[in-house]
């Protein structure tokens, strides 16, 4: 599905973008395996097995090294493809397991319906004090509290293809998306609603918001991989299904 | 297996998965009751499960899991 590698290709770029931070401070990129990795930082703590299409055991088994020297993130993910199974099987049997799931979706941005509440009020992160109110959001919704290496973030902000988005409830920070315009594609990550604050319509504006800002500069198409709670509010933006990305942990504390 | 039987076992895995020997589960108890019940102990504690009752739960098993009770039923029809 050429919908998969487009959010395929634009996940990696950002990857590649980050690693050009100073904050990070490990990069693997073997075997079509590419993982960026910063130390004591959940963030971005993935490594990116799209471009491994040879199945061969040396490029796992090399992994697997790897994630015991500490040199590459023990969280992987990979396109739900004819070779599943066989990744899986050798994931498995050196202590890895299916944790989530995510769905690959993809909107033509010429379809867009301009609509807005009006309730929330939707900014875009250039200072350091709006910095840390979408870092906070970003903690509390996806990452259990942990915190987040602020550098990186201060970098990817001066990046022209890269926004933040934060969106303010009653003066409050409540929810948050990242856009990374990549090959005239953007990708949306990180969409993410403060606990209290969900099912009022946030996350669905806030998307939109990204979108629209895209669309304005020319962009023609937008990606994003949905996890199964999100799948109906993109469905109802427009979004359609491609496929599915599977990420798999080495399970134990040591890992986390 | 009962409830009964299994919520005893169940609750020995908690109290080692997390770290805190006063803890008494009931099928209402869910993460926001457990302290660092979060989505990674989440993973920790169900392998935990697997590997003491000797079954393997299904990645979507795992996400509907949101509570013990939850937890019990899916054991319940593991186990049989």
């Amino acid at each position: 599905m050429m919908e998969m590698k487009w959010m395929a290709q634009n996940h990696k770029a950002l990857f590649e973008l980050l690693a050009q931070s100073n904050d990070l401070t490990k990069v693997y990129d073997r075997d079509g395996l590419y993982s960026v990795l910063s130390n004591n930082n959940v963030y971005p703590k993935l490594t990116l097995g799209y471009d491994l299409d040879v199945m061969e055991e040396q490029p796992f088994n090399n992994y697997f090294q790897a994630v015991e020297k500490q040199d590459v993130s023990p969280y992987i993910i990979f396109q739900i493809d004819e070779n599943i199974s066989s990744k899986e099987s050798l994931l498995k049997k050196n202590g890895f397991r299916a944790i989530e799931e995510w769905t690959s979706m993809s909107i033509a941005l010429d379809k867009l319906t301009k609509e807005t509440s009006g309730k929330l009020q939707i900014v875009k992160v250039e200072d350091e004090v709006r910095l840390q109110n979408w870092l906070k959001v970003v903690e509390q919704t996806m990452f259990n509290n942990s915190s987040i290496e602020t550098g990186i973030f201060e970098q990817l902000m001066l990046d022209d293809n890269i926004n933040l988005w934060l969106g303010y409830f009653d003066n409050q920070p409540v929810c948050t998306t990242l856009s990374y315009v990549h090959s005239n594609i953007v990708g949306l990550y990180m969409i993410s609603t403060l606990n209290d604050f969900r099912s009022k319509g946030f996350g669905r504006e806030i998307t939109l918001k990204a979108l629209y800002d895209a669309s304005s500069k020319g962009v023609m198409q937008g990606v994003l991989q949905a996890t199964r709670s999100g799948i109906n509010m993109y469905r109802k933006i427009g979004f359609q299904e491609h496929g599915k990305f599977q990420i798999y942990w080495k399970v134990g504390k040591q890992y986390i | 297996m009962t409830i009964t039987t299994l919520l005893p076992q169940l609750n020995e895995i908690f109290k080692r998965v997390f770290e805190n020997s006063a803890i008494e589960i009931t099928p209402l108890t869910s993460a926001k009751e457990i302290h660092n019940w979060d989505s990674m102990n989440h993973i920790l504690l169900i392998s935990e499960i697997e590997k003491h009752f000797k079954v393997e739960f299904e990645l979507d098993d795992l996400i509907e899991m949101n509570n013990v009770g939850d937890i019990l039923a899916a054991l319940q029809s593991k186990i049989k």
